[in-house]
């Protein structure tokens, strides 16, 4: 196709001139070069196109026996004759090119769109790594770190970003946040909309610590603020005073520039380097930087390593606790290596891989449709012998039938590009309420100049591959006018398009299924909670948090109407991080891919979780408030600890201190860290036994009927004087589902292509099927005057067509194989083979197949042995 | 002499990098056309658009065209490398000449 759009010594020299030009480029970012030299092709082939119609366009005249305006009104009324044939075409092909447009208008986001800084392909992100480990463990920078690196690398603009933390926004909520240094900004190339920060801003001394100036989105501004101009100077705090001073606005099109997960921040701080400046084990500052003109990815890396070594020198020692593994003890050791890695590669590295095999599936969809098309038109090619003959035998050339068929199927692919763009709309608008929150995309997934343009390359793509396959099926068959109809069905072409067909069906929908009964499996398995009336409260705890203000806290929540119980804990959860626990693994214990998780938790903790007891008991009140060494854990920890024996009364020891704890129950597992990922087992000890007792998280439970009362819990959280922060609240079943996004948005485009391809095979074998019987009609009538029955003319036209069928299920077997261990690594708990989905794919395709035969076959059989014979 | 063949805008701006980067043995291919374009117009050009403009130059007869050795950073690809030919040369001396007389007395304000 490159070669017939330029020509060809042109497009030879062309291909040189990207291949030395990516190659140069490539010593940066190899990712970013082989992105950049496919955008070049593609615009220099858009280019040409457009170049070759302008060309064309100039010098068209209209002509004067069978012109192309006749042709295209002799192919509408042939069109029209045929409105079965007409409406499946253009139907499939919409189907597809909605689909398609759909998922490229996400994936031009992630894949094909250059990052939205000015050069992007110098931006670089630079962490600490250790040579004696995979690059794959690395760590955050400290001040000292930084502060060695600048001075190694003078040539070299550095930024440095902290994320993490919310702010009060006021009305009882808060928004993630993340803080920025003075070059941040400058190094992106963004400039804020309005306003921005002052140096002042950024000089400790001069900020009030409450309240911290702030740089919104504009999607925060759209949505806290209502867009309003004058919102520069604003304050907005909590009861307690804390809160933000908005300093300026971001533009639109601006996107953090890290990859975060969930967390993406809605206000941007000034980045002001804390007490531990000097301290260079403590890690947690983003570094990103500019490379000058000259410097590669690889020369940066080699240059900041050596610098390493500066910082290795003041490196506190480590205290020799026995307990950390090898490689514990180097991640916490100093770094002796530096990993710089081309920015893109930083932000896509999670979602380009899935991107792209999505978009690969759903060119997939549109290739199907295009062969459904060949073969629809392949088959009714047949039953125009008699009209082709007698235009050919009129005076029609071949190339001139040839244009017409040709014209014909550009009227289909056109009305079905049209009704798939009209529709692109609604699939964009429901595909943006399904994005995950943590996808990064470079643009918004809207129908744009791009998207359009791509949907009209996808059509003429669908057009080509349709006009290809005709112009190979029909001049043979043009050249031989006024042929007889009959023929014995068994075209080997139209077999293996139906086998490609049921194969690529096969392979979506086996993919689909796969990925519908992970979510499944999402959904239904048990997450130990009782969500339904709980509700979970983020805040943050006053910096001295006695006993006496926490229970006052939680007695005034308790005491809203509606409120059930309400229990309090120190670990964050439901936030996809596992944190370590506080108490040593016993010698013997089972190992266990995640770590076991210990937490601090008050009296009403249980009843307000909805935990019920397993074996044992639960600590009293007054080992609660007294903080006993006693302790509750879940099953599986249970089960892992102590292999086969009870659990009670065990003891656990602190790591920190020895305390010993002894086990005095067990509660069933909860899921504390996201739906799909489970914890190492969990440990519950009161909250006054612990080291520092602090409150992340409190739960409420309502009564039933009375989950409306979150609002009241709301407001009075929000308006607390003890000095609790509340920073959010939401139900349980939502923080619960959001930690699914993903997945759930992975299942759904897998099940909607799946289910396209299965509709498109459906159309595409039925239409096949009914052609290839019907020009038998002759032939049956024939059998079943020398007396075959119906129901044995039904079978045999049922076994001979099921072949192809057959064929196609087990090439598309072997391929969905292949695809289902690719998409393996995205499944929640996959089983070893999960025969379900297997077979329920298989029976959709057979019964989508079969339906497809049988149909025709049973009105075959129907027909009246003369009026059979009648027929030519 | 061939008959001297009114030159658009950009057909000019091609023949006038062709010209520049084909001087002290460089050679004239697509990149260092494009990277002339850009450097000395400060403008956004399509590579496209010099591609194909190349291409029709040469067409007219205002372009040759020449390959050089395949090499390996080219991925074992030849360089198109293009030289001016005389008609386009005149072409450009007419248009300057042109636009110097429609020019000679005119002073644009600010």
């Amino acid at each position: 196709m490159r070669r017939s759009i330029l020509p060809p010594g042109l497009a030879d020299a062309i291909r040189g001139d990207l291949e030395e030009e990516r190659r140069r480029r490539a010593q940066r970012s190899p990712t970013a070069a082989r992105v950049w030299s496919w955008r070049a092709w593609i615009g220099i082939a858009v280019f040409a196109a457009w170049s070759r119609i302008v060309d064309a366009a100039r010098g068209w005249r209209p002509s004067t026996w069978l012109g192309p305006a006749h042709e295209w009104r002799q192919a509408m009324r042939g069109l029209r004759r045929s409105p079965w044939y007409a409406a499946s075409g253009a139907g499939v092909i919409a189907l597809s090119l909605t689909l398609t447009t759909t998922v490229f208008a996400v994936v031009d986001g992630v894949v094909f769109r250059p990052l939205p800084y000015v050069n992007s392909d110098d931006l670089v992100a630079v962490v600490g790594g250790f040579r004696a480990l995979p690059a794959t463990n690395f760590v955050l920078a400290s001040w000292p770190d930084v502060r060695a690196w600048k001075a190694a690398a003078p040539a070299v603009a550095f930024a440095t970003l902290d994320i993490g933390g919310q702010v009060p926004v006021g009305d009882g909520d808060s928004v993630p946040v993340a803080a920025i240094d003075e070059a941040l900004l400058n190094l992106l190339g963004v400039k804020p909309l309005m306003g921005g920060f002052a140096p002042t801003d950024y000089v400790p001394e001069v900020r009030t610590a409450s309240i911290v100036p702030a740089l919104l989105t504009y999607q925060t501004w759209q949505k806290r603020f209502g867009g309003d101009p004058g919102v520069i100077g604003r304050v907005r705090t909590d009861s307690s005073g804390h809160g933000l001073r908005v300093a300026g606005i971001l533009p639109r099109s601006f996107v953090f520039p890290t990859s975060l997960g969930p967390f993406v921040p809605e206000v941007l701080t000034p980045l002001v380097p804390g007490r531990s400046q000097g301290d260079p084990s403590a890690r947690g500052v983003r570094v990103l930087g500019r490379l000058p003109p000259g410097m590669t990815v690889d020369a940066l890396s080699r240059r900041l390593s050596e610098a390493a070594s500066v910082v290795a020198a003041a490196f506190p020692a480590l205290p020799s606790d026995p307990r950390l593994s090898a490689t514990q003890r180097i991640l916490r050791g100093p770094f002796d290596v530096v990993h710089v890695r081309p920015l893109i590669e930083e932000l896509t590295l999670g979602t380009r891989p899935v991107a792209v095999t999505v978009f690969v599936t759903a060119a997939g969809l549109l290739l199907l449709a295009s062969l459904n098309l060949i073969g629809l038109s392949s088959g009714r090619f047949l039953d125009r012998h008699t009209e082709l003959g007698l235009r050919r035998a009129l005076g029609g050339t071949t190339p001139v039938l040839v244009r017409l068929v040709a014209i014909e199927h550009g009227l289909l692919v056109m009305a079905g590009g049209l009704v798939g763009m009209a529709a692109l709309p609604l699939t964009l608008g429901t595909v943006g309420r399904l994005l995950p929150r943590d996808v990064v995309l470079f643009k918004a997934a809207t129908l744009d100049l791009r998207v359009a343009a791509f949907a009209g390359i996808a059509m003429m793509a669908a057009m080509a591959v349709v006009t290809v396959g005709i112009a190979i099926a029909m001049p043979r068959r043009i050249s031989r006018p006024a042929p007889r109809a009959t023929e014995s069905g068994r075209s080997a072409a139209r077999s293996a398009v139906v086998s490609v067909q049921i194969a690529l069906a096969l392979v979506m929908t086996v993919s689909g299924a796969l990925l519908a009964a992970s979510l499944l499996r999402i959904w239904t398995a048990p997450v130990g909670w009782r969500p339904e009336s709980l509700a979970r409260l983020r805040v943050r705890a006053p910096d001295a948090l006695d006993a006496g203000t926490l229970t006052r806290f939680l007695d005034q929540l308790r005491r809203t109407p509606g409120v059930a119980h309400a229990g309090a804990l120190d670990l964050p959860i439901l936030e996809e991080s596992i944190y370590v626990s506080a108490f040593e693994t016993p010698e013997g214990a089972l190992k266990s891919e995640a770590d076991a998780q210990s937490m601090g938790v008050t009296d009403d903790f249980f009843d307000a979780a909805g935990l019920t007891l397993v074996s044992g008991r639960l600590p009293t009140r007054r080992e609660f408030s007294e903080g006993a060494s006693v302790a509750v854990v879940s099953r599986r920890l249970g089960e892992r600890y102590w292999r086969g024996q009870s659990p009670m009364g065990q003891t656990i020891r602190r790591s920190r201190d020895g305390r010993v704890f002894v086990v005095v129950g067990v509660v069933p597992d909860v899921l504390t860290v996201e739906w799909d990922l489970d914890s190492g087992g969990d440990i519950y000890v009161p909250l006054a036994a612990t080291l520092h007792p602090n409150v992340s998280n409190i739960l409420v439970r309502f009564e039933r009927g009375h989950d409306a009362a979150l609002d009241d819990v709301v407001a009075v959280a929000a308006n607390d004087r003890s000095g609790f922060r509340l920073l959010h609240a939401e139900t349980f079943s939502t923080a619960l589902g959001e930690s699914i996004d993903w997945q759930r948005f992975q299942s759904w485009l897998f099940v909607v292509l799946g289910g396209a391809a299965l509709a498109i095979v459906g159309v595409g074998v039925l239409g096949l099927m009914a052609m290839r019987t019907g020009r038998r009609t002759r032939e049956v009538g024939v059998r079943m005057a020398l007396g075959a029955t119906r129901a044995s003319v039904r079978r045999q036209l049922v076994r001979e067509q099921f072949g192809p069928v057959a064929a196609g299920l087990a090439m598309g077997s072997a391929a969905a194989m292949w695809a289902s261990t690719v998409i393996r690594s995205y499944l929640y708990k996959p089983p070893a083979y999960d025969w379900s989905a297997w077979t329920a794919a298989v029976i959709l395709i057979l019964v989508a197949a079969l339906t497809g035969i049988s149909i025709p076959a049973w009105k075959a059989s129907r027909i009246e042995p003369v009026a059979a014979l009648r027929q030519d | 002499m061939a008959a001297v063949e009114a030159l658009g805008e950009f057909e000019q701006l091609v023949l006038l990098a062709v010209l520049r980067t084909s001087r002290d043995d460089r050679q004239a291919y697509g990149i260092s056309v494009y990277d002339e374009l850009v450097a000395r117009t400060g403008r956004r050009i399509a590579r496209g658009a010099v591609y194909m403009t190349l291409d029709r130059l040469e067409k007219k007869g205002l372009l040759t065209s020449f390959l050089t050795e395949p090499t390996a950073e080219r991925g074992g690809r030849a360089r198109r490398c293009y030289r001016v030919t005389k008609t386009a040369t005149a072409a450009l001396r007419a248009s300057r000449t042109a636009l110097q007389r429609l020019w000679e007395g005119l002073e644009l304000g600010r």
